[in-house]
């Protein structure tokens, strides 16, 4: 299907905006932040970096209390590579606001794998496979989950997977055809170095399914098809763009090292009947919810399913060199999801979020394969091949988009979310508290709520399910938040948390008093 | 139908863009994806405009390159200026760098064709 450059570029424009305007449903109407816990230490560093106008060196207090163990190589500093979290910062140096430009940057970074896909696809196959592709991207479950829940960075991260594998082609491709343009190969090197400080697991994904590419491309080709000169180079660009943030750079590596805490163990390996397994027999240790796991609700329709085979065969079947690129992708990505084979701890069900990105043009190659016999039809070849189309269009509008919607339309509803009340408490215990408080909570709701409460108020909270009287020895004040729990009816929890405050606090300080939250400095 | 170069393009681009983001983010969300686009591409594209690329490509590899290269640079000099002048100071840093390659590359072409003649 030909499409005029300049029109295809508007699709394109128009694609990605509906994508965003969908993705940002959350936050368009309530700009209160929610998500998970990972979600508040992401805004947290951006938060301090602009609030100090400074880059972050040592984690301040509020954060080092959680996170300041989370760098290997060395403690109390960022645990990631400061990029992706400044670029939260300038957002909100931008937009002249805490959370919303914070959303917002993330909803972009987050959904920027549509335009990777589209891209990359559009350059191997068309247009037409690279605009269904993108199109079901809008709506995969697999990404908006993690995307709401919170796991930032590494949205993004695998944004870079599919370009690198390009960059990759494009130069060998130009050494096989003897008019070498070794800037693909710079770029191989400059994107990967990138992918890195995004998010270091997503690298490995990018890492892995180029050694496949290269295997891949040696088996076929049987010849040498790279410069050494310039894939030296190459390297050396990537290291040293990745030595610029050595200690977050060398965190990565002390974690891979024998001895790390992502080296594969004896103890962890599961048994081999995984390799014949997708999905099946991963354990996510209770962080995610069964669904995280079914394709039906994270992919798409079952009947997907069959178009998925045919594009997998196809590719196989064909193994033209666009195709490999596309195996390698899969078989990288089957390598990372199978990784408990060989003990890799903990997490790996979390690769099973980059498989929609490879799954989809599949289905769309599986699905323009089938309509490839239309020509048999004659004149009326046309109307059937874009009929189909514009079926599968609507039938996954009122599937995956439905549900996409809806999930993405009701994310963090009412006091799943930090209320306005809260939001004030933590803001004026940001303005008000010392800065090495140690608050305790009561009654807020989930832990993501109150983890979002210690970051919006840069101060460190204290949140437990089951009161505990030993937590209690260093803190220095007590929250006492109703607001939750009288919104909801829950008049015992209510009763026993007055109860407490009545017996315990009679000699404490309140020194807030708003909307059914105090908070008292103890005596 | 109205011809469209490249410019005019970007700018009806730009401007599908920013009514958008006005919409459905107000004056917050048009001021964050605005900046996104002056700061964390222009200067890439210009630097990549000097290789031989597509297009498509020189679009896209600004776009991946840049939002991340550019806060690279915000942080590493936040050290000595400040987050807030940094931004600054690392978009003149890397649109100076776009130029400075096209004059050399201009300068290598015209020796070229110099020696040639």
């Amino acid at each position: 299907m030909r499409v005029d450059r300049k029109i295809e570029f508007v699709f394109v424009v128009l694609l990605y905006l509906s994508c965003l305007w969908l993705w940002s449903l959350p936050f368009q109407k309530n700009s209160l932040p929610y998500g998970e816990v990972d979600a508040s230490s992401h805004f947290a560093v951006a938060d301090y970096m602009t609030q100090t106008d400074k880059p972050i060196g040592l984690l301040p207090y509020y954060i080092d209390k959680r996170y300041g163990g989370d760098n290997d190589y060395k403690n109390h500093v960022l645990w990631y590579h400061p990029p992706y979290h400044t670029a939260f910062s300038i957002a909100q140096i931008m937009g002249g606001e805490r959370v919303l430009p914070v959303f917002l940057a993330n909803a972009i970074f987050s959904s920027i794998v549509l335009l990777s896909v589209y891209f990359v696809i559009r350059k191997m196959f068309g247009f037409l496979p690279a605009l269904l592709s993108g199109f079901l991207l809008m709506f995969s479950m697999r990404d908006i989950m993690a995307y709401l829940w919170g796991q930032w960075p590494e949205r993004m991260g695998f944004a870079y997977l599919p370009l690198v594998l390009y960059c990759f082609y494009k130069y060998a491709r130009s050494y096989l055809d003897k008019e070498e343009k070794p800037i693909y190969i710079y770029l191989t090197g400059i994107l990967l170095a990138v992918n890195f400080f995004v998010h270091p697991m997503t690298f490995l994904h990018t890492a892995a399914s180029i050694f496949i590419l290269v295997i891949l491309l040696f088996a076929k080709e049987r010849k040498l098809f790279f410069n050494l000169k310039h894939v030296s180079l190459a390297i050396v660009i990537f290291l040293v763009i990745i030595s610029i943030f050595p200690l977050q750079t060398m965190n990565v590596v002390v974690r891979l090292l024998p001895g790390g805490k992502d080296t594969p163990t004896e103890t962890n390996r599961v048994s081999i009947s995984r390799l014949f397994m997708w999905a099946g027999g991963l354990s996510a240790e209770g962080s995610v919810p069964d669904s995280y796991f079914s394709y039906n609700q994270m992919i798409g329709p079952y009947w997907t399913m069959i178009l998925l085979f045919l594009g997998v065969f196809i590719i196989f079947f064909r193994r033209n060199e666009k195709d490999i690129v596309l195996i390698s992708w899969l078989i990288g990505l089957y390598f990372m999801v199978h990784l408990d084979v060989i003990g890799q701890p903990g997490r790996v069900h979390r690769s099973l979020s980059a498989s929609a990105q490879i799954f989809y043009p599949l289905i769309v190659l599986g699905l323009l394969y089938l309509l490839s016999y239309s020509k048999y039809l004659g004149k009326y070849k046309t109307y059937l091949k874009y009929g189909v189309i514009a079926i599968f269009v609507i039938l996954i509008m009122f599937s995956s988009g439905k549900m996409a919607y809806s999930q993405l339309k009701g994310a963090y509803g009412g006091i799943i979310r930090v209320t306005p009340y809260q939001y004030d408490a933590a803001e004026w215990m940001k303005d008000n508290l010392p800065r090495d408080s140690e608050v305790y909570q009561f009654g807020t709701l989930t832990m993501a709520k109150s983890r979002w409460m210690w970051m919006l108020s840069d101060t460190y909270i204290i949140y437990r399910d089951i009161f505990d009287e030993r937590d209690l020895v260093n803190a220095t004040h007590i929250l006492m938040d109703y607001s939750d729990r009288a919104a909801i009816g829950d008049k015992n929890t209510v009763d026993g948390m007055q109860s407490w405050e009545k017996e315990n606090l009679a000699n404490s300080t309140l020194l807030y008093n708003k909307n059914n939250i105090r908070v008292y400095q103890r005596g | 139908m109205v011809n469209l170069g490249k410019k005019e393009l970007g700018i009806l681009a730009l401007i599908l863009i920013g009514i958008f983001s006005l919409i459905f983010f107000g004056f917050t969300g048009f001021k964050v994806v605005i900046g996104f686009i002056a700061l964390f591409f222009l200067p890439f594209y210009l630097i990549l405009d000097n290789f031989d690329l597509e297009e498509g490509e020189k679009i896209i590899f600004s776009l991946f390159i840049g939002v991340v290269m550019f806060p690279s640079l915000v942080y590493l000099l936040g050290g000595i200026f400040g987050i807030r002048i940094s931004i600054i100071v690392s978009f003149v840093v890397f649109v100076l760098g776009g130029l400075m390659i096209r004059w050399f590359f201009s300068r290598a072409n015209k020796n070229t064709s110099d020696d040639n003649d």
